[in-house]
């Protein structure tokens, strides 16, 4: 069956979307749609039998990356005024646009197996990586064994990023010491306290997405999956509970000293696992070195343990930036003049007429 | 046999693309945000539930079993977002435009007149806040240099904790569970 | 070349201009970081899109055979793993680099008060004169 009218459909869908993100003005808006963005390229990602990397798309951009731009959202401005360099913008865009449209005619046939791309380590990896690693997830293996360096760089980026923002928005008064007053039984978020469904379901589901996100860890060697997806996966849980109780609420069971903790160790124990090949006589991260006579089983355990450093400091490093980001005190508004707020609330629909004959006509 | 799977299968998958379509106009075509939110609930929960039901016709067993748990975790999550969403959208004050409706949730109160509490433009929370669950700090504070304010300079450890907890008093009792509910919604509301 | 075989690098590249153009027209610097997402996102596409196979499967291997004994497939076309893998490292650095981006933005605001690039680039220019002598 062809695939041809469904990416298709997929790609006008996001073209519409892209298009319309860039021209909306109320930001909140175009967040969400950057989020519907993410999702959509998901699906065309496994139209394109990329499984992992749409899980991960999946995962990331529609998920994380939509609470970090609703967090900055609610920091700065909610709306956008109108611009007016749209000529000079077009111009570059459309040069810019032709010159890659030229850029592909040299392009191989979509989907051509005989293009240069596939010859090389491409098909050596798919042709021997279960005699040399035996995992049937031949992505996983390149990730975490053959290119596991570049991995490691990867989420040395995560660390990084987790510091950066650490270090940008981390502010004296969020810290929350260990004699700090505790937060009631009753939600401290005001507006979603009344919603006993939203609590009871939150509930619910959070078990679910945290061993979800276990599952994910562990059968990254069968199918899609491995330790970036399991680690957002599982500090989402975490958010969806911080989205409904209140970020403190996290903070009581996820203390911000564990996480930080728990970002340089998933670091360390990455880079733990090479040092431990090179003692035990092969180079920087060849698993092979651990068990000489059976060199797949020692493949196996350095992808198990280094899969896991990378769950362990993903999971922390989105944790602890969902808690930077929420603990940054809101700008302040003075009491006096309550019209000058930052963002004035749009109102939708006219608030119509309180009913005087409510007390009579109601049953 | 097959056959007849395959005509069920199908007509269950066509129910449910039937209800994403009228989801669809609807979220267009209805005036109010309340019942555009309707109409997007619909979506989520028939719709999907008759396409993801309709497929498992031609599935073996473990793939039906992983379409009816997707079913079942769609109906826990998007429909009770939708939810929220409503909610959230009365809390900010948006209310409903057809006057031949309703607003149940106003109860009149002992004297005659019906109690709304619409937060102004300035209580709001913003729609990232309301998503969030965040409250905002309103104090008497005016804080121009809001970047020099949180600075990282080094301080001991003590001070830092001695500056962020508020005066805990440890003798005081807790308050009675019902006294308290309402003064916490008082000051909730207002704040 | 035709557009059968190219229009999927065609689309790719309309989404990156669309991204493209969101960073240099719109002012506001959330949206342009917004923008920044989308031209990412495309960039990715177009290398995944350039790993496929036609009639090939996920590069996770089908097993034939049982437990112990299980064999892939290897008569079967796969896609190539490679730029998948190089993706998935892309993905993850790009929301790293997204969060460091927010984070600026939220500084931006706090020091300048706004987030629309002209006037942080007026005030700064200012500063600076009155800075200097």
């Amino acid at each position: 069956m062809s695939e041809v009218p469904l990416e298709a459909v997929l790609f006008v869908f996001l073209l519409i979307v892209g298009i319309v993100v860039g021209r909306l003005r109320n930001l909140f808006s175009a967040a969400m749609l950057t989020g519907i963005f993410s999702f959509l390229s998901a699906g065309l990602f496994t139209l394109m039998t990329a499984v992992d990397v749409a899980f991960t798309e999946a995962a990331v951009g529609a998920g994380i990356s939509t609470v970090l731009f609703l967090a900055t959202l609610a920091l700065t401005d909610d709306t956008e005024r109108e611009s007016d360099r749209s000529w000079l913008a077009i111009g570059v865009v459309s040069l810019t646009g032709l010159a890659l449209f030229f850029g592909t005619f040299d392009m191989p046939a979509y989907g051509s197996p005989d293009a240069p791309i596939h010859e090389g380590v491409g098909r050596h990896y798919l042709m021997h990586s279960w005699d040399e690693i035996g995992l049937p997830n031949v992505v996983t293996s390149v990730l975490a064994s053959y290119r596991g360096f570049d991995t490691f760089g990867e989420l040395a980026v995560v660390f990084t990023a987790g510091i950066g923002v650490t270090l940008l928005l981390r502010s004296k008064k969020a810290v929350m010491g260990p004699g700090a007053k505790p937060i009631p039984q009753r939600s401290r978020a005001p507006y979603v306290r009344e919603m006993p469904v939203v609590r009871a379901v939150g509930k619910v589901m959070l078990p679910f997405i945290l061993l979800f996100a276990l599952y994910v860890q562990a059968h990254g060697d069968f199918g899609p999956g491995g330790g970036f997806q399991a680690g957002v996966v599982f500090a989402a849980g975490f958010v969806l509970y911080g989205l409904i109780w209140g970020p403190r609420a996290v903070q009581q069971i996820a203390p911000e000293r564990l996480l930080e903790a728990g970002m340089s160790i998933g670091l360390l124990l990455y880079g733990c696992v090479g040092v431990a090949a090179l003692f035990a006589g092969g180079t920087y991260l060849d698993y092979s070195a651990f068990t000489p006579e059976h060199p797949t089983h020692g493949q196996h355990w350095g992808i198990f343990l280094v899969e896991l450093g990378v769950g362990i400091t993903v999971s922390a490093v989105m944790l602890v930036i969902y808690f930077v980001f929420t603990a940054r005190p809101r700008p302040r508004l003075p009491k006096k003049t309550p019209e000058q707020s930052v963002a004035p609330a749009p109102r939708l629909t006219a608030i119509p007429e309180l009913p005087t004959e409510g007390a009579e006509e109601r049953p | 046999m097959t056959l007849a799977l395959a005509i069920v299968g199908t007509v269950i998958l066509l129910g449910g693309v039937f209800f994403c379509v009228v989801g669809g106009i609807g979220l267009i075509r209805l005036p109010d945000f309340y019942s555009r939110c309707h109409a997007a609930g619909m979506t989520d929960s028939a719709g999907a539930a008759g396409v993801l039901v309709g497929l498992c016709f031609f599935a073996e067993p473990l793939v039906i079993a992983k379409l009816l748990t997707v079913v079942a975790f769609i109906w826990l999550s998007s429909v009770v977002s939708t939810h929220a969403l409503v909610k959230a959208a009365y809390a900010r004050g948006i209310r409903l435009e057809n006057p031949r409706v309703r607003d149940w949730t106003t109860r009149p109160s002992k004297s005659g007149e019906a109690e709304v509490v619409v937060p102004t433009a300035a209580e709001a929370p913003s729609l990232d806040e309301l998503a969030l669950g965040v409250e905002r700090e309103v104090d008497a504070a005016e804080a121009p240099d809001l970047a020099a304010e949180h600075e990282l300079t080094a301080v001991t450890e003590q001070e830092e904790r001695e500056a962020a907890i508020p005066e805990l008093d440890l003798s005081a009792q807790p308050e009675p569970e019902p006294v308290a509910e309402t003064d916490d919604d008082d000051e909730e509301v207002r704040s | 070349m035709t557009l059968a075989t190219h229009w999927h690098y065609w689309m790719i590249i309309a989404l990156m201009m669309a991204g493209l153009h969101i960073v240099i027209a719109r002012p506001n610097y959330v949206k342009k970081l917004m923008g920044l997402a989308i031209f990412q996102v495309s960039v990715i596409m177009l290398y995944v899109s350039m790993g496929k196979v036609t009639g090939g499967t996920a590069p996770v291997y089908e097993m034939s055979g049982e437990g112990h004994d299980a064999v892939p497939n290897l008569d079967i076309a796969y896609s190539n793993p490679v730029p998948h893998v190089l993706m998935l490292t892309a993905i993850v650095v790009g929301i790293a680099t997204m969060a460091l981006g927010l984070a600026l933005v939220v500084r931006i605001k706090e020091s300048y008060g706004t987030v629309e690039d002209d006037v942080v680039i007026e005030k700064n220019r200012a500063e600076e004169e009155s800075l200097s002598p």
